[in-house]
């Protein structure tokens, strides 16, 4: 247990590390775009005085050298200020809490979608290698790694939206509704299916093949036969011994795919309205509000790098021969 | 009194639409009690007979082609997944020949044991427990209290083979396999396996097929054997027999195959004797006698007809027209 205590700490004290290089990266890259804030408000407003331009920069710190403002920027930060949003006018912090939860609401039914649904269709599809559920299974995996996003959202809009009228294509809520607890929960439901499935079924075809593959090779595995060899019934041989040992590989791979279902909220979020910071990020770039935008992605890094941490701990408690040694 | 008669059995192995057979006609029958030795090169079908007999082959890969396994007058190739289900671990166990790949690796050895108890008997959980603790010193396997809550990568190879042994014999059953038991073990340790094996087999009563290429273990603990050669058995009787008068030419040569340990020089080891060549691949096994192309006493008629196992005194019997005619 001591030890455990000792890896936790040396693996926070590395992801800090981690973030603070991230923060500083995004601040550089950010700045090597043309534009900021000031030019789009200037622009928004339709004319801009040079002088009151140049007032606008130095209030908002934006006349200072670039290493000064990093500098500023990570003073900010270690005292858990994001700063303000140059379009709201209100604390970064304040737009990023407001929007987190639809995000999150988005992402965890997604993943819980894609990883349910990517380890049921690879169980199946490994129980009969070449059978005609294999190949369907794997066929519609290839597709539904091979679509784009959007595009898949659009279609999924135009079916079940458009020509079935079946799924709300927008938002999060029924504008102009008043519903009971329960009512409001079924309706967020209801908004949630189309942009959750959209954004799982990359996830989930990915799931699919890795999960597949690794029961193949766990099935050729000694163990297996010894499993079959005490007259348990198969069922029990393939969900308690080879799907135990099968699932490993995919517990990291979803560690590592958490930015990339962030990523893809983002796209998901802009074709189906759905208010999260998917969306905040995409309107902060072209308002150039550098501000919201660095404060996005800070917080976005940070998430990743706490699941990361949270599956490497998941992982050793899973896999019995992996040895925490601090 | 025979417990298992086998008869006639033929397993094919499906390679690109084709069936081949790695086991070829095979009969004999086990007694009670007794230790059975099935012996032969890699590739002779020694393993896929054992999985043959507990039906774990590995489907569709390989089948039963025909044949009967005559198990309490059950025809086991006849019988059903749930009916195999209740001789698998309860009346007919195997442990194979690498014990750390044989155990799940994400598993504790005592829930390992305490499964195949489960399965098999009316028990609580924590009675298996028991159980499994009491098994794991019947196999003399150290600290047994504090091992049975160990993953198997912290146990030795010759610890997991004694966990191996623990669980195969948890339920008693009357026929337990042993493939191999001791292959991937270093020297001192198979000792103290076979020694282990052969105790408990007197304690439990215990009929065992023992697999293996180790011509001195068969000497050592079994009471009769079965040379097997490229799916077909070549030659069978009592230990004193066929050590003592090996009839086939192959077993002749694999007897001269065991090591000698002292050559010309005393205490230097002689070069040792070797059978050339190879177990011919499952698609060059051609119409005579599968073992003609190595043989030194060959005559033209190995090379057209196949020889059948005739008995040649008593118990023991040979299949090769050279040792029958001999015989005659």
């Amino acid at each position: 247990m001591n030890s455990l205590v000792r890896y936790l700490g040396w693996r926070t004290t590395q992801s800090i590390g981690v973030v603070i290089a991230i923060a500083c990266i995004n601040f550089l890259i950010l700045h090597i775009a043309p534009g900021d804030a000031v030019d789009i408000m200037a622009g928004e407003a339709g004319a801009g005085d040079p002088e009151y331009m140049e007032a606008l920069r130095k209030s908002f710190g934006l006349d200072q050298p670039v290493h000064i403002q990093l500098f500023h920027y990570l003073w900010n930060l270690f005292q858990f200020n994001l700063g303000y949003s140059f379009h709201y006018g209100i604390p970064v912090s304040e737009l990023i809490f407001d929007k987190l939860p639809a995000t999150l609401l988005l992402m965890v039914a997604s993943l819980l979608i894609a990883l349910l649904g990517g380890i049921v269709l690879g169980v199946t599809a490994s129980r009969r290698p070449g059978s005609i559920y294999d190949t369907t299974i794997s066929l519609v995996s290839l597709l539904g790694y091979a679509t784009p996003l959007f595009w898949l959202g659009l279609m999924l809009i135009v079916v079940f939206s458009l020509k079935l009228g079946l799924l709300p294509s927008n938002g999060m809520y029924t504008i102009g509704k008043n519903y009971s607890v329960w009512g409001a929960a079924l309706d967020v439901l209801h908004h949630l299916i189309l942009p959750a499935v959209t954004l799982a079924l990359f996830f989930m075809a990915t799931y699919t093949r890795i999960m597949r593959a690794q029961m193949l090779q766990v099935f050729g595995q000694e163990f297996v036969r010894t499993a079959r060899s005490k007259g348990i019934s198969e069922r029990r041989v393939v969900y308690r011994h080879v799907l135990r040992n099968a699932v490993l590989p995919l517990v990291s791979l979803f560690g590592v795919q958490v930015g990339g279902v962030l990523g893809g909220a983002v796209v998901v979020e802009v074709v189906f309205g759905w208010p999260g910071l998917g969306r905040l990020a995409f309107d902060s770039i072209f308002q150039r509000d550098f501000n919201l935008l660095m404060g996005i992605l800070f917080f976005s890094s940070v998430l990743v790098v706490i699941v990361n941490l949270l599956v490497d701990f998941l992982y050793a408690l899973l896999d019995p021969r992996i040895e925490v040694v601090a | 009194m025979s417990i298992l008669k086998v008869d006639s059995l033929v397993t094919e192995l499906r390679i690109a639409d084709r069936h081949f057979p790695v086991v070829n006609d095979v009969s004999f029958t086990l007694e009670k009690g007794e230790t059975l030795a099935i012996v032969g090169e890699s590739g002779c079908g020694k393993s896929m007979l054992a999985m043959s007999l507990l039906r774990i082959l590995p489907e569709p890969l390989a089948r039963i082609g025909s044949g009967r396994i005559l198990f309490d007058d059950r025809d086991l190739a006849e019988a059903g997944v749930d009916e195999m289900r209740t001789i698998r671990g309860k009346r007919m166990s195997i442990i194979f020949q690498d014990p750390m790949a044989s155990l799940n690796p994400v598993e504790t050895i005592g829930n390992q044991i305490a499964e195949m108890i489960c399965e098999h008997e009316d028990i609580s959980r924590r009675d298996a427990r028991k159980k499994a603790i009491e098994l794991l010193r019947m196999v003399r396997l150290p600290d047994a209290e504090k091992r049975v809550d160990e993953y198997p990568h912290r146990l030795s190879g010759g610890m997991c083979q004694r966990v191996m042994i623990a669980m195969a014999l948890a339920c008693r059953p009357e026929i337990l396999i042993a493939d191999e038991p001791t292959t991937a073990l270093d020297v001192t340790i198979q000792a103290q396996i076979l020694a282990l094996l052969s105790n408990l087999q007197s304690e439990t009563g215990a009929a065992v097929i023992l697999i293996t290429h180790n011509l001195a273990i068969v000497a050592q603990i079994a009471d009769r054997l079965l040379v097997m050669y490229a799916g077909e058995i070549v030659e069978s009787g009592t230990v004193a027999s066929v050590f003592g008068n090996p009839r086939h030419p192959y077993t002749r040569q694999l007897i001269d195959a065991i090591p000698k340990g002292t050559g010309p020089i005393e205490g230097e080891i002689g070069r040792l004797a070797e059978i050339r060549g190879s177990v011919p691949a499952l698609d060059q096994r051609e119409r005579g006698c599968n073992f003609s192309q190595r043989c030194d006493c060959a005559v033209a008629r190995c090379r057209t007809d196949k020889p059948v196992l005739k008995q040649s005194s008593g118990d023991h019997s040979v299949a090769c027209f050279v040792a029958q005619s001999e015989a005659a």
